[in-house]
């Protein structure tokens, strides 16, 4: 048996085409469609934890825009480098934090996934209409070393799936 | 005849702007390659490399880092703060990615890019990356940096 045979079986020209198909749906599918993505720092905790692997699903807007409570990866530079936090403000909300509690329109909002207490306080904040107020869960953490905000609609890449 | 000199005219000021987004692309870049630190400067050479970062400015150019919360304004004022980086810094290198330039008229530019920052001494492990709105004026037939402005993903309420 040749070492071509060996390496490409009974019908090279079928496991060469087999190739190359992989490798191009490879390349799609983890470099534009499924973007890998590993967490850095505590600002997810315990939703997200630092070095987890997760990856981002850029087709999941394509139709609809992200909902409350969605894991986000947001576009911090070039194409590789986000932040990862949930939404919790809609464009056109009016969002306030008091003693750790959000209030979207005035109502509490429930965060199941939040675990513990927190303290934070910040003033209300009317969002654009094409802006999603993004934050992490950890909301332990002292609220000036964490990255929240308003985030507009064309910087959110995705949807971060674990 | 008009059709061949408008043709014509057409082909050369679109070489025009083509030169233009490559002679900015390289300004950039050559900008960056000289804020990279090797961290073995001597005290000389660290001034010189401020100097010469410098005059990728133009004389008013303004740098606004963090939505205004931190500037630094004229050549001299970013020679300084060039020289202060040299000497707190270890080895870093400077690059620039993704940059989108946008000519505005013949003599002022946009560029909107990507400035990574990655520690030598940590095997090339970016330690910071920001995008950044860049703008460009023509002085003399070269262009300059007129202003510096980071552009925050994220904006956070007052």
């Amino acid at each position: 048996m040749t070492i071509s045979r060996m390496l490409l079986g009974r019908r090279p020209k079928i496991t060469l085409i087999r190739i190359v198909v992989l490798v191009t749906v490879s390349y799609l599918t983890f470099g534009h469609l499924l973007l890998p993505v590993r967490g850095e720092g505590i600002s997810m905790l315990p939703t997200f934890r630092n070095g987890e692997l997760g990856f981002v699903n850029t087709l999941a807007y394509v139709r609809k825009p992200p909902q409350r409570g969605d894991i986000v990866a947001i576009r911090i530079a070039g194409g590789r480098l986000m932040y990862v936090k949930r939404v919790i403000g809609l464009p056109g909300e009016r969002l306030s934090i008091a003693n750790g509690r959000v209030r979207i329109d005035g109502i509490p909002l429930a965060e199941p996934y939040m675990v513990g207490g927190s303290d934070w306080d910040l003033d209300e904040v009317k969002l654009g209409t094409d802006e999603f107020f993004v934050i992490g869960d950890n909301r332990r953490m002292a609220i000036q070393n964490h990255d929240f905000g308003m985030a507009a609609r064309e910087r959110i890449i995705g949807k971060v799936l674990f | 005849m008009a059709l061949v000199t408008g043709i014509v005219l057409v082909a050369g000021a679109r070489a025009c702007f083509w030169s233009d987004r490559r002679l900015i692309r390289n300004l950039l870049e050559e900008a960056a390659a000289e804020a990279s630190i090797t961290g073995r400067e001597t005290p000389i050479e660290r001034m010189a490399g401020a100097a010469r970062v410098a005059r990728f400015f133009t004389e008013d150019a303004m740098i606004r880092l963090d939505q205004g919360a931190s500037m630094v304004g004229g050549r001299n004022a970013i020679m300084g703060l060039a020289a202060q980086m040299r000497s707190a810094s270890g080895p870093l290198r400077v690059s620039v990615q993704d940059v989108q330039i946008t000519l505005n008229r013949p003599a002022t530019a946009t560029a909107r890019l990507t400035v990574i920052v990655s520690g030598a001494d940590l095997g090339g492990r970016v330690t910071a990356a920001r995008e950044v709105s860049v703008a460009l004026r023509k002085e003399s037939g070269a262009w300059l940096i007129g202003g510096v402005e980071t552009v925050s993903a994220l904006q956070r309420p007052k």
